[in-house]
């Protein structure tokens, strides 16, 4: 809610912005309306953020990309290196799940960019990602069911 | 490399490059290691994807080098260092090679 408010702040701000902006009034202009038939790019809003700040979000999507792919990584090598469980397709399951997870993490990597970049154009509160609690929840999980088939066998 | 803003700006920019340049190192180890299962249970689709997956490393390695040139020139120029194609393409990188290790799961199974 807070988030939410802090959003509409910084467009109404932006607005006003726009209409000292000669390059893109004309198309500002088609935009009064609540319809916004042709509403511009995301990054062409508002104005451009301190260079640092695009960098810092380049770097921590970067980030995200390497946890996808130590993920991704993980997934193939469960499969090749950890000998079977005793408990049939249990070594398939966990190596898609983290495979799975990888390709999570590398599309909200791409998501958590583009709107960290959307609101730093708009001035508005950096958004949250639901990605970091997915991914513990996710981690915590396949820990378990490791640490329960591990049990398992040697019983 | 940066004349407007001397050190700062440096840093800023050797750091991003570094954060591409382990990005890089990350999907080659990804590509070396699918590539590696393919030889090994003699999987030629799975050697086609390491090989693909490979080009994309080195793609990405590639890429790491122009855009530190690009963000350069950028904050040189006062423009935002913001670049939509880069990031697009390593997220369709790591995507298939997500998608090519869930195939490569499957058929090592």
């Amino acid at each position: 809610m807070r988030r939410r408010l802090a959003l509409s702040v910084a467009w109404d701000t932006q607005q006003v912005d726009d209409t000292s902006d000669g390059t893109t009034s004309n198309a500002k202009d088609a935009d009064d309306g609540t319809a916004e038939p042709r509403a511009d790019a995301w990054w062409e809003e508002g104005t451009d953020p301190d260079y640092r700040f695009s960098l810092a979000n380049e770097r921590t999507f970067l980030a995200w990309i390497r946890t996808a792919l130590a993920f991704i990584a993980a997934a193939v090598a469960l499969e090749q290196l950890v000998p079977s469980f005793t408990v049939h397709g249990v070594r398939t399951a966990l190596s898609v799940a983290l495979a799975v997870f990888g390709l999570l993490s590398g599309a909200g990597a791409y998501r958590h960019w583009m709107r960290s970049e959307r609101a730093m154009r708009r001035g508005a509160a950096l958004p949250r990602t639901p990605l970091m609690l997915a991914l513990s929840i996710g981690l915590v999980a396949i820990a378990t069911v490791v640490a329960v088939v591990l049990v398992v066998q040697a019983a | 490399m940066s004349r407007e803003h001397p050190g700062p700006a440096g840093l800023q920019v050797e750091r991003t490059s570094l954060a591409w340049a382990r990005t890089a190192l990350a999907a080659s180890i990804a590509a070396l290691i699918v590539t590696r299962y393919g030889v090994v249970r003699d999987e030629p689709l799975l050697t086609a994807c390491g090989v693909v997956l490979l080009v994309g490393a080195a793609a990405v390695g590639i890429g790491a080098r122009r855009r530190q040139d690009a963000i350069a020139r950028a904050l040189d120029a006062g423009r935002s260092p913001v670049s939509l194609t880069a990031m697009r393409l390593m997220t369709v990188v790591v995507v298939v090679t997500g998608l090519a290790s869930v195939c490569a799961v499957l058929a090592l199974r």
